[in-house]
């Protein structure tokens, strides 16, 4: 243990190193960060607020509502935090740039097992816990609760966040440790990967939105038992709000006799994947350190191609090249791929099973629809496009040596994730609006659209990664998380919602014209709207990517 | 070939490079050597355009590095110290890769030839990320050589190379020498600046603090290199 807290020392003085030599610039940052995050968790709180006033006002189940809700809310938080773990611990544990440093030295190696898996739990649950933080403070709000209610969730939160973790951490040494080779391992990662989007889809398809539905349940007492009984019993969400009901109820024996359990449990759980974990992990962590010595045939693929015709262009279609090489290769996308894909489906399944006769009901949907897919993309993009220019990591040398523009380098990103990007909110809307049946008109206004936003979205996530690189990232997460991410996400944000109220006129228009008959439809107004819309977006995406080479060009490596 | 005058480097209130001019010339090999922080790797940073100098000039060919640099990078070749390189890519791709974005035609046979001189053959359609530090390091000398520039600029060439491929280095810098491409190396190893190099320009905290041809240094001062270095240094 005594090991373990020179490790941490040493974390703890970088961190202070850090804090104590930011610049001014860097300290104006830090604080407009902390400013956008409060306003962004105050308008969070804002949200639950109104949701859990309206539970709060239905007669007799208000607070088993509220109760049920937060279940739920606590499951689904505690799965996002042992997904966010399998990804990120697999990087932290296995892959850091200073593992090598720590296993040079005569540490113990469930010391520095323990310190790969404390920055795991970190990075995988602060988020996430931080959005669940406006979540309980609407609930003191809204239920009268005391306010060491917020206590004692500060108190619970440690075991749950801890225990959400080592699901992901422990599936990751288990899967190192039996699966040295790297080939072997990425096979089974992938079958994990498909395993988990079936279960997902599965689940969606067997549509639990019935068991919501008082009337599928028959009777009220089967709708008050549902109510009543625990949301996955067997994890620990469950013990988590069982506690805080015992808590909000006053009986703060069984509140500290839950919570002892559930301490007891973190601590036998630590014990044992530090201890068996540390004998898995030596090995584990050699596995990890092998490459496969395949050999690839060397094939001119269709880059190389085009570019003997065009050679104006050969630049461009070399990084091309190089990004798309680099992308198949890379089976971290793979499994990601998967689980978007999965979730692509099931967000068609549900626009599909959506309850809806009337034609402009579902015409309305399809234009909520394309909002709200920008905000999937925002979080797509997010996750695999902002990085990418941060990816290129210790290689930015290469491009910064060779003659070539960044605007160049900048471009070919941008196409190469464009087309992925598309495909996905071409799926996502288009599948949608086929289900739907909604009107040509508003089909072809939703694709029109969707191309021109996924364009956008992704420019602005490219220049983002371009005007805040970090070419010294240890794991992409921290790149996501960062201002540059940050910003791009709520710039992201921004614009969707601008593009929903910039088409909310034209569109009630076109709604108007089907509900009145003596609503005539302005059809000029309707395609100049969309006409300014396209060269506004010419414009920004123009000035941003501008920036962005600018402010590439002028970085020094 | 290359002219460097009054070239001035700062980072914050830390001045790497002070005020320093320099020549080399055509077919000549320069070595630039100096103690760690003297700013041999900010100086050839700046001329292969990974740094902007604070003040001065850098001339290739006639051609402003700052102010054209796109030019100018077309007829420079340089090689890091670290070699990073794309992971998953193989050497045949990358040296594809690079051939392609220099526009330089019929590529084929020469990553071959290269290849088998550098005793890379067997590895050469494998990913790069499992290749050693010397292997990573004799496909960015592969790489260099193939784009043809009129300047190659190494940092600390040999880490990592084994002695066999160390003398094929040194053979092919000859080689290129006498094919008329200068080349500015940037190194520790004095002995190798003393064999290989016609000309040394010794930096101490940012300073040139010698410059002359390596034969004039047993002529003019009656020493070798090491103890003029540790006189200059020191």
């Amino acid at each position: 243990m005594n090991y373990y807290f020179i490790i941490l020392n040493y974390r703890l003085k970088s961190f202070i190193n850090r804090i104590k030599n930011l610049n001014r610039w860097k300290k104006i940052k830090n604080f407009i960060f902390s400013i956008s995050i409060i306003i962004l968790l105050s308008f969070l709180y804002l949200g639950f607020l109104r949701i859990l006033n309206y539970l709060k006002g239905i007669d007799i189940i208000g607070m088993l509502l509220i109760w049920k809700l937060s279940s739920i809310v606590f499951l689904i938080n505690f799965f996002m935090i042992a997904i966010s773990s399998l990804i990120i611990s697999m990087t932290t544990l296995f892959y850091s740039s200073d593992l090598k440093f720590l296993f040079s030295f005569p540490l113990p190696h469930h010391s520095i097992l323990l310190d790969k898996i404390l920055l795991s739990v970190f990075y995988s649950s602060w988020s996430l816990i931080a959005v669940m933080l406006p979540y309980v403070v609407a609930m003191i709000k809204s239920c009268d609760f005391n306010s060491s209610f917020i206590v004692a969730f500060l108190f619970l939160i440690i075991p749950y966040s801890f225990l959400a973790s080592y699901f992901g951490i422990f599936f990751s040494i288990i899967l190192m440790y039996f699966f040295p080779s790297s080939r072997t391992r990425d096979i089974v990662w992938l079958l994990s990967s498909f395993s988990f989007a079936g279960v997902y889809m599965s689940i969606r398809f067997s549509k639990p939105e019935k068991l919501l539905n008082p009337d599928a349940l028959g009777l009220i007492v089967n709708y008050l038992s549902y109510l009543q009984a625990p949301t996955a019993s067997y994890l620990p969400s469950w013990w988590f709000t069982k506690s805080l009901i015992k808590f909000s109820n006053g009986e703060y024996f069984y509140f500290f006799l839950y919570g002892f359990l559930q301490y007891l449990m973190l601590i036998f759980v630590s014990f044992l994947i530090v201890k068996v974990g540390s004998k898995m992990y030596v090995k584990a962590f050699n596995g990890a350190q092998n490459n496969p010595s395949t050999k690839f045939s060397f094939n001119k693929t269709f880059e190389f191609l085009i570019n003997k015709k065009f050679r104006r262009i050969n630049q461009f279609l070399m990084f091309i090249f190089k990004e798309r090489k680099n992308f198949i290769r890379d089976i971290r996308y793979y499994s990601q791929t998967i689980l978007v894909f999965a979730l692509s489906m099931v967000y068609v399944f549900s626009i599909r099973n959506i309850p809806i006769d009337g034609q402009d009901a579902k015409n309305f949907i399809a234009f909520v629809n394309i909002i709200i897919s920008g905000f999937v993309v925002s979080a797509l993009s997010l996750r695999f496009v902002f990085p990418s220019v941060s990816l290129e990591d210790g290689n930015v040398w290469i491009i910064k040596t060779l003659p070539i523009k960044a605007y160049t380098f900048l471009y070919s990103k941008l196409v190469f994730y464009f087309f992925y990007i598309l495909i996905f909110n071409l799926i996502l809307v288009g599948l949608s609006g086929h289900y739907l049946g909604i009107d040509k008109l508003i089909f072809s206004f939703s694709i029109f659209v969707s191309v021109i936003m996924s364009f956008f979205i992704c420019c602005l996530a490219i220049s983002m990664g371009a005007i805040f690189p970090d070419f010294n990232i240890e794991n992409i997460h921290y790149v996501e998380s960062s201002y540059g991410g940050f910003l791009f996400m709520t710039l992201s944000v921004l614009y969707t919602l601008s593009v929903a109220v910039w088409f909310a006129y034209p569109i009630k228009i076109y709604f108007m014209s089907r509900y009145l008959k003596n609503a005539d439809f302005d059809i000029v107004f309707f395609y100049s709207s969309i006409f300014v819309f396209l060269l506004v977006n010419m414009f920004l995406i123009n000035y941003i990517f501008r920036k962005a080479v600018k402010k590439f060009e002028a970085i020094e490596v | 070939m290359l002219e460097i005058v009054n070239v001035t480097k700062k980072f914050e209130d830390k001045i790497a490079v002070n005020n320093i001019s320099f020549k080399i010339e055509e077919s000549e090999i320069f070595a630039l050597l100096g103690p760690n922080g003297a700013g041999k790797t900010t100086t050839v940073k700046m001329i292969a355009g990974l740094l902007l100098p604070t003040s001065g000039n850098i001339y290739l060919s006639g051609i402003d590095v700052v102010k054209k640099p796109l030019e100018a990078k077309r007829m420079i070749s340089y090689i890091p110290d670290e070699p990073f390189i794309y992971p998953n890519l193989t050497g045949r791709e990358f040296l594809s890769f690079i051939s392609e974005i220099y526009g330089i035609d019929n590529y084929d046979d020469q990553i071959s030839e290269l290849s088998e001189y550098f005793g890379l053959s067997q590895d050469i359609d494998k990913l790069l990320v499992t290749y050693s530090h010397g292997m990573k390091q004799k496909i960015l000398i592969a790489s260099a050589i193939i784009r043809k520039p009129k300047l190659m600029i190494f940092d600390e060439p040999t880490v990592g190379l084994d002695p066999i491929s160390v003398k094929k280095f040194k053979v092919y810098l000859q080689r290129l020498k006498e094919n008329g491409t200068s080349i500015l190396i940037c190194t520790h190893i004095l002995e190798m600046a003393e064999k290989i190099c016609d000309r040394v320009c010794v930096l101490n905290n940012g300073k040139i603090v010698y410059n002359n041809l390596v034969k004039n240094i047993y002529l003019d001062l009656n020493k070798n290199l090491e103890d003029l270095f540790f006189n200059l240094v020191e």
